[in-house]
């Protein structure tokens, strides 16, 4: 994905920050792991969108949403390495 | 694109953390339009399901319905008598209509936006009917034209409630999605399909029992309560001081 158009990458983060506005919770976390093959850091923007539009702190102690989308970006971050550093070998 | 992307958030974040009423006004269109789409996709799903199936639902509804209506004459009669016999209650508070902006599956946490505020007589604290008078949660931030409600079925949240005839006393937990879980003695009597009630204006049923965990080495049963409103069609909700 790295390797794909720009305008591919555009339309997925796209489609990933818009998602917390129109899916349910299930179907957004689904495609912010597609955005995150195009940049790493779609998930933690997902999360923190989700968590600005529906988190409260009566509802859930901390904001959820925000660190599952850090860890699925750390996540994405060191596969993103792992693929380059491949790459670099080959 | 990193950069693109951290600029988005820096300024999602600060729109809702220095201006929370205009950053719920701006994101409520879309917030409605994510909400009439999955009603949307729900009626798609319907119109592929097995038509017999659909119509056997269709019989029993029908068969309850009519079960009901006669349940209810013979309830309004029983409250006419009592009602010559005490005399009359004192009439129930006015209620605020409100319509619902976000509702869960789309919001994860329980939480509500619904667009009423502080001009039409919204406060934080206010409780949360559905429609027939089920209490959902509370108000917790009200502006001048919005307002965001916590459901009582939210993870953090605890509410004491009696289940059953005996009317046991426990406290429910939020489980999200609607649902609860709460811990009784074992030997309470509960039973699957036992009404889960919370105070206000007399017991007020929020739910029922869908499955009793038990364990042989404790004395303690793990009740898993679904809620009577289904939360995820819900379009609007009474406010109530």
């Amino acid at each position: 994905m790295g390797h794909a158009r720009p305008v591919v990458r555009v339309v997925l983060i796209a489609a990933a920050l818009i998602a917390p506005f129109f899916f349910t919770i299930g179907i957004t976390s689904f495609i912010a792991l597609i955005a995150a093959a195009a940049s790493p850091s779609a998930p933690l923007a997902v999360g923190i969108i989700v968590d600005a539009l529906y988190w409260t702190k009566a509802a859930y102690p901390y904001p959820l949403g925000t660190f599952a989308g850090a860890l699925l970006t750390a996540a994405a971050f060191m596969v993103h390495s792992f693929i380059e550093t491949r790459i670099m070998r080959v | 694109m990193g950069v693109a992307l951290f600029t988005i958030v820096v300024v999602v974040l600060g729109f809702r953390a220095l201006l929370p009423e205009p950053f719920l006004r701006a994101t409520a269109p879309l917030l409605a339009v994510g909400t009439a789409l999955s009603g949307f996709f729900a009626d798609l799903r319907a119109q592929f399901a097995d038509t017999s199936l659909l119509r056997r639902e269709r019989d029993d509804l029908m068969r309850e319905k009519d079960s009901l209506a006669r349940e209810n004459l013979a309830l309004v009669a029983k409250i006419e008598d009592l009602t010559q016999f005490l005399g009359k209650e004192p009439a129930p508070p006015l209620g605020i209509i409100a319509g619902i902006l976000t509702r869960p599956p789309e919001s994860p946490y329980d939480t509500l936006v619904i667009a009423a505020g502080a001009t039409s007589g919204v406060s934080p604290g206010m409780r949360v009917l559905a429609p027939g008078g089920t209490p959902l949660g509370f108000v917790e931030t009200a502006f001048t034209s919005i307002a965001r409600v916590t459901l009582y079925s939210a993870p953090g949240q605890s509410l004491s409630a009696w289940v059953g005839r005996e009317r046991v006393a426990m406290t429910l937990k939020g489980k999200g999605g609607g649902a609860f879980t709460a811990l009784v003695p074992k030997d309470a009597g509960v039973v699957l399909g036992d009404l889960v009630y919370v105070a206000g204006g007399g017991a007020l049923p929020v739910g029922r029992v869908r499955e009793v965990g038990t364990d042989l080495s404790s004395p303690i049963a793990t009740l898993s309560i679904t809620p009577l409103v289904n939360l995820f069609s819900l379009t609007w909700v009474t406010l109530v001081p």
